[in-house]
């Protein structure tokens, strides 16, 4: 962490101090948000001190994964043990959820709200469904409108688990902590799963969600998502380049999962468990999950584009924010992102998170790294959303 | 000498880059304190290649080119010195050759000598983003290419001679006290002083001791404080030598007198208060004379600009044959100095104690860095760099002593070890998670800036005094403006997170081998 400390806010209406007793629980600041529309000049308010220690949060992970992400388990058993696990994760108060249907998707839409509106945390779905106005109105892609409205940036997560198990429980907290530092409403659809609906509904799902904001929310929305997520957006920001759709004004991808042919590499290849050191530090994922999850969404192979956004090509996207945990068997897809970014002259920065496992920062609030991570990818956004704001060195 | 490796980048240089003379993993700008400490610790450590280049044609930097008479260190040496290479020290406060010594020493116990690369002035260092190198360019044309580039040029080394009209019209000697002209007798000649800084201090007393006549021009008064200063016994150095405990404990004494004189500069207003008083019983011990006692009193508050250390600046400036004239500089003339009240002053030789260029850090070295960008523009309102060490967009280079970490009452040399320690740690997180560089994040730069200027609203420095510690509109690019141990603890680990990077070209899958350890060093170790 950088221990940097809040600075000189004034709006930021929490004590930097008051962070460690009780951080897992720490609203997040209100003041911040009470003045949306004043642009560039949102500073973020302090991030919730770290509460775990990394080892401790890191054992725990393991635990948890080797229970969810288990191939020999069938889906329905893993996706309601992930579910129950997805009750331990910790929300702030000051979040608001309501559901909403987007495109005949149905999404999640994350604000962290100017008052006091509790969140039932973890409950499946998370929805406080009829709550104080919102949840009537964001019905359709009209209420939508209204739900965001005084929210001018909009954000698209799209959540991970292997395109075959999760929602948008996931990926909760970690919106939450995006809409606090950037005043933005997070959308999370809940798009379709494998191996059900193997791909390309997913990705049909996505392309339906972005449509149907396009007609609804005032400027570009920034694209994100973790895993196989981060996968999705980046396959979704291809194809809508290719069919001449508007596009993100920027693509977070946090752990992306982007080349399932290394997953479905024949028997005797290296493929992802070509490094044994990795596959040993790697406490979430495991190759033959991996392998699993890619068979189920791309029972008809992975080298497509569509499965493997990879194998496509990154010309005219906009910026991309990439972030990547050490000890993650899915780093190389970030790091072979990045040298494609920098052969053909991408706009692309990545991160390493070293000693994190995959997808440390949708423990949001919990460990440090994911607090670096998520104001990380805050600052990304709000310079994307006002590409204008002077910017300081290396923006 | 080691032959140059050029391993680990991202892939060769690209077709059109010209043939390095040298490629090196680490290339060090600056034989001085910094750039001296930072080749020894990579040597101890041994297994990276690098070269040290300077353009003076010995080592030492400002322990080289500041000879004047009298030219001493303001720390207690016991602090002035590396943790890693103690030594034993002739008098609490030692001198310019003492530490010039210490320094090549050095050199010589680390076999550094192989490493130096003398004579030559680092014109620019330019990132090469398809090979992931720095390509530094010297003044007699040679080509030096690194993976990672160590700034050690330091912030007090360019002489800065005030715009004074006239000048070259002088027809005896002069010059600035960075430069001595040591072939000039000053014996029985009437000599003029411009400045009052700390070389001043420092030079003033020893000159007065020989002139005829010492006019001393002084634009602002400092703060003198009494200095602590005494040779040590010969029974006391013994004890040096033989009980390292001893020194220890000194220099732990030292570095916790430093930090409280820096809480009255940074925090306390009380404290502030008692070492005015303080000040001023020295200052009216010494001077006699109220006019003169008028003269000597700054108008500013303590510590808005360097607190300086001396026992006879006093006594001296009360010298009858010293004079000391706080009318501004009008002119040279030929003979002489001229005030703005017309009073002229005939003299023999004039030395400039005007102080260095301080504010544009690394500005005679051109630097570009991603994507073309010049640092010169981005630093045009003010130097910032995070943590004073790294500047956004500029991957692979490291400053030492850089923005934001001179001290107003402590060892630089403690900030330089942490920096070292802290260039050391993103070396070997490059080697561990195999990248071709790391670059720190503009969000954790801005955050890092956004804290120094908040911080250093509370200290003495931006009370709104004029002086090097900050820009023209008043905004602290040098002094860090915290404790020290807080600047050590926030360098404790080189935190890759704030980073963005790039991995090597090779494949990713692959597996990278731990660097060899190497025993280079090992053997000189144990022999101390």
């Amino acid at each position: 962490m950088t221990g940097t400390g809040p600075v000189a806010s004034a709006t930021a209406g929490e004590p930097a101090a008051s962070g460690s007793a009780a951080a897992p629980r720490a609203p997040v600041t209100a003041g911040t948000l009470e003045a949306p529309s004043s642009g560039a000049s949102l500073l973020p308010p302090p991030a919730p001190a770290p509460s775990l220690p990394a080892a401790v949060l890191r054992l725990s992970m393991a635990i948890v994964s080797r229970r969810c992400f288990d191939p020999r388990l069938t889906w329905p058993v893993q996706r309601s043990r992930l579910r129950a696990a997805g009750r331990l994760l910790p929300l702030p108060r000051l979040a608001r959820t309501t559901t909403a249907t987007l495109g005949g998707v149905p999404v999640e839409v994350v604000t962290a709200a100017g008052g006091r509106v509790p969140v039932p945390a973890g409950r499946p779905g998370g929805v406080s469904a009829g709550e104080a106005g919102l949840a009537g109105a964001v019905r359709d892609a009209a209420g939508v409108s209204s739900a965001t409205a005084g929210w001018p940036r909009t954000l698209v997560h799209f959540h991970g688990g292997g395109y075959c198990v999760g929602g948008p429980f996931v990926a909760r907290s970690f919106a939450v902590h995006l809409a606090a530092l950037t005043g933005a409403a997070v959308v999370l659809p809940d798009y379709r799963l494998a191996p059900e609906h193997p791909a390309p509904a997913a990705l049909h799902d996505a392309l339906a969600v972005l449509r149907a904001l396009d007609a609804v929310v005032p400027g570009p929305v920034v694209l994100s998502g973790d895993s196989a997520g981060a996968g999705l957006a980046l396959a979704a920001a291809q194809r809508r380049r290719d069919l001449g759709e508007p596009l993100p004004a920027g693509l977070l991808l946090h752990c992306p999962w982007l080349d399932l042919t290394a997953d479905t590499a024949p028997v005797g290849a290296p493929g992802r468990a070509g490094d044994p050191s990795l596959v040993r530090r790697d406490v979430v994922l495991r190759p033959s999950w991996l392998t699993a999850c890619a068979r189920a969404y791309a029972p008809d192979g992975a080298d497509d584009p569509v499965v493997s956004p990879l194998l496509g090509s990154i010309d005219g996207l906009p910026p991309m924010v990439v972030q990547a945990a050490a000890d993650d068997l899915l780093r190389t897809d970030a790091e072979r992102l990045a040298l494609m970014a920098a052969a053909s002259g991408a706009d692309l920065q990545l991160v390493l998170a070293p000693g994190m496992w995959h997808d440390f920062a949708m423990q949001a609030g919990l460990v440090a790294a994911a607090g670096s991570a998520v104001r990380q990818a805050a600052d990304a956004a709000l310079a994307w959303w006002a590409p204008r704001a002077p910017e300081a060195p290396g923006g | 000498m080691r032959r140059p490796t050029g391993s680990g980048v991202a892939g060769g240089d690209g077709p059109d880059a010209p043939e390095p003379d040298e490629a090196v993993d680490v290339a060090i700008v600056g034989a001085g304190f910094g750039g001296l400490g930072m080749a020894a610790r990579l040597r101890r450590e041994g297994t990276r290649s690098f070269v040290v280049i300077d353009g003076g044609d010995g080592i030492g930097g400002t322990w080289r080119d500041n000879t004047y008479p009298g030219a001493a260190c303001d720390v207690p040496s016991t602090l002035y010195s590396f943790s890693f290479f103690p030594s034993t020290w002739p008098r609490r406060f030692s001198g310019q050759r003492d530490i010039l010594a210490y320094l090549e020493r050095l050199v010589d116990e680390h076999g550094l000598g192989p490493f130096l690369r003398m004579g030559a002035r680092v014109e620019r260092m330019d990132f090469d983003e398809g090979s992931a190198r720095w390509h530094l360019r010297l003044d007699d044309r040679r080509l030096v290419s690194a993976r990672a580039v160590v700034s050690a040029v330091g912030q007090l080394n360019r002489p800065a001679v005030p715009d004074i009209e006239g000048v070259e019209r002088f027809a005896g000697p002069s010059w600035h006290s960075a430069r001595w002209d040591h072939s000039v007798d000053l014996a029985g000649k009437r000599v003029a002083v411009v400045g009052t800084g700390a070389s001043a201090v420092q030079f003033v007393p020893e000159v007065a001791k020989v002139a005829a006549r010492t006019v001393v021009f002084q634009r602002s008064a400092p703060y003198v404080l009494p200095k602590m200063d005494r040779p040590y016994s010969r029974l006391e150095r013994a004890v040096h030598e033989r009980v390292r405990a001893v020194q220890l404990a000194d220099r732990l004494r030292v570095y916790l007198t430093g930090e409280t004189l820096g809480l009255g500069i940074v925090r306390s207003r009380r404290l502030l208060a008692a070492l005015t008083a303080l000040w001023r019983r020295s200052m009216h011990a010494q001077v006699a004379d109220p006019q003169l006692r008028l003269a000597c009193e700054p108008d500013y508050v303590m510590g808005c600009k360097r607190v300086l250390f001396s026992n006879d600046w006093y006594r001296t400036l009360a010298r009858p044959d010293v004079d000391l004239v706080t009318d501004p500089v009008a002119e040279v003339t030929a003979t002489g100095v001229r005030t703005v009240s017309g009073r002229e002053e005939q003299v023999d030789a004039i030395i400039f104690g005007t102080g260095f260029a301080t504010s544009d850090v690394l500005a005679p070295v051109e630097v570009t860095g991603l994507g073309g960008r010049s640092l010169r523009e981005e630093w045009s309102d003010g130097a910032s760099a995070h943590l004073g060490v790294t500047v956004s967009g500029y991957p692979n280079l490291f400053l030492l002593y850089g923005p934001n970490t001179n001290l107003g009452s402590n060892s630089i040399v403690f900030m330089l070890e942490a920096q070292i320690g802290y260039v050391l740690g993103a070396l070997q997180a490059l080697d561990r998670e195999r990248l071709a560089w790391v670059d720190v994040r503009a969000d954790v730069q801005r955050r890092f800036a956004a804290w120094v200027d908040a911080t250093s609203r509370r200290t003495a420095w931006t009370s709104g005094c004029h002086s090097w510690y900050t820009t023209t509109d008043g905004r602290n690019t040098n002094n860090w403006p915290s404790f020290t141990f807080v600047y050590r603890w926030r360098l404790r680990r080189f935190d890759l997170l704030d980073h963005t990077v790039m991995p090597l070209r090779a494949s990713p899958l692959a597996t990278a081998a731990p660097p060899p350890a190497s025993a280079t060093w090992a053997t000189a170790a144990g022999s101390r």
